[in-house]
């Protein structure tokens, strides 16, 4: 599993990476890890506004709910419909096939303040594995 | 992290194993192996699953009075309705009807063995020897001298033999025997579970614990965690202490009557008795919802727009493949095929029907809320 050093990353396990003035949404191999066996994502609309800190997603696994939050402010501009019907690409390609929502954003200065991958894999051995 | 983490005998071996531990009423407990939970459900469902619970107590009360202090403390009718070599569901109630435990009661003919929780075993003990102290009785904690296994599924019959000498033929369900392990060693057997498959408990010396685990592994049995333990119990329908029952939610509420004697005295029985006279405000229940969103344990259960109640447990189910949960809800609700809602979060609520329980049961008929 290679984790992208192009994306940014959050300190809840999001990945965000930009594109122009569009970011791709999705959750790190260490969070599919935790949620463990992962049966339903449950995706928000396009056109949806998002503000900074909010819910963008809920993924549902077997004993837990994992909320997904938009490190940036922005508009879905679309979601990845695949997985509301066979959520396991998100377990087997978190990075690619996985990503979850994209987002046009107006001002993509917000994921300066995310981590680099390397900072990212440094908080993740301070992360409790459990 | 940092708090200190009691370790059953089979600690090491879990975490050898791939297991993921969590803390667990104060001990390390594989709550998965790498399999993951589906699959571990599975294998209770189809197959036959290892799990430890050396976490749980065991309580041995002997002496000339071990019926009536049994019955003084337990909600069964200890005396009268357990025969000897027989197992049933019992509480331990607060004088007020609150829970302070569910237990299961094995009556021998020299004693009364009390299998309770991990939650409770410094409660537990405590309860009970200030209660019995009236009675000729001897109450012994010999939780941390037995080694307490469980092997569930269909093909648990088909391993058990591997490790015990025990006869099968005449161990029928909430029963229990004596028998040697293979290597000797006294063993106690009940057909008993937490999981609504059949299986089996072991009772043995806990310098044993690796090795007989390790002989029921290399026999067919596949460890599984508590997780796996806990989704089946759910889809199983059966109530899970600090969850479905408290301190604060009665047996009457949570449909316990069948674990409970109320003609008999036992400490929290008058409570009960006024309560059943005056009807319970809340009932436990089954939830159904469409979709896959699960309803969790803590969400907010409305019935239009009004708070009527809160989700007890809540999973998705790998045997139904649908979500499926057990709420608390006001009793004029509880009734099989009402609509209500649930609130997930703040701001985002499922529609969910109230459906009888067991959710899955492998012969038995459901029955109705409220029945």
């Amino acid at each position: 599993m290679s984790r992208p050093d192009t994306a940014r990353y959050t300190e809840s396990h999001e990945w965000a990476q930009l594109d122009g003035d569009i970011v791709t949404l999705g959750i790190t191999d260490f969070a599919v890890e935790h949620l463990g066996d992962i049966v339903f994502v449950d995706l928000p609309e396009a056109g949806t506004e998002l503000d900074v800190g909010e819910t963008a997603c809920e993924i549902e696994s077997v004993k837990a709910v994992g909320e997904v939050y938009a490190p940036v402010a922005g508009t879905i501009e679309a979601v990845n419909e695949g997985l509301a019907d066979d959520p396991s690409t998100l377990a087997s390609e978190p990075f690619g096939g996985g990503w979850l929502i994209k987002i046009r954003v107006s001002d993509a200065s917000a994921l300066e303040s995310l981590m680099d991958l390397a900072a990212y894999e440094k908080h993740l051995e301070s992360a409790d594995p459990g | 992290m940092g708090e200190s983490l009691r370790h059953t005998p089979l600690t090491a071996w879990h975490a050898d194993h791939g297991a993921r531990m969590v803390p667990f009423a104060g001990f390390s407990m594989p709550v998965q192996y790498e399999a993951g939970i589906q699959a571990e459900v599975k294998i209770v469902r189809e197959e036959a699953a290892l799990f430890d619970l050396c976490h749980m107590g065991r309580l041995v009360l002997r002496g000339p009075d071990r019926v009536r202090a049994a019955d003084h403390v337990l909600s069964q009718n200890v005396e009268e309705k357990v025969p000897l070599g027989a197992i049933r569901y019992a509480l331990i109630c607060a004088p007020d009807g609150g829970v302070i435990d569910d237990v299961l009661v094995y009556k021998e003919a020299d004693a009364i063995h009390v299998v309770i929780n991990a939650s409770g075993r410094i409660t537990d003990p405590a309860h009970f020897r200030e209660h019995i102290g009236a009675f000729d009785v001897e109450l012994e904690d010999v939780s941390d001298e037995q080694t307490m296994i469980a092997i569930q599924g269909p093909k648990a019959k088909d391993v058990l033999p591997a490790v015990c000498d025990v006869d099968l033929s005449t161990l029928k369900y909430y029963r229990f025997a004596r028998a040697h392990l293979h290597n000797g060693v006294e063993v106690m057997v009940s057909r008993t579970g937490y999981t609504g498959e059949d299986g089996f408990e072991l009772f043995f010396d806990v310098d044993h614990a690796v090795t007989i685990w390790n002989a029921l592994v290399e026999a067919g049995a596949k460890p599984c965690g508590l997780g796996a333990r806990d989704v089946c119990r759910t889809e199983a329908g059966m109530p899970l202490y600090g969850h479905e029952m408290n301190r604060e939610i009665s047996p009457l509420e949570a449909g316990l009557e069948f674990g409970m004697d109320l003609k008999k005295d036992f400490i929290g029985a008058d409570a009960l008795r006024n309560q059943r006279e005056e009807g319970v405000a809340r009932s436990l229940v089954g939830l159904s919802v469409e979709g896959r969103r699960v309803p969790r344990e803590g969400c907010t259960v409305m019935n239009q727009g009004e708070t009527v109640g809160i989700v007890t447990s809540g999973t998705f189910s790998p045997t139904l493949n649908r979500p499926i949960a057990m709420a608390l809800v006001r009793s004029d609700l509880a009734r099989e095929g009402v609509s209500l809602d649930v609130e997930l979060r703040a701001g985002k609520t499922i529609p969910a029907t109230t459906e009888g329980m067991p959710f899955y049961s492998r012969k038995r008929k459901k029955k109705a809320p409220g029945a």
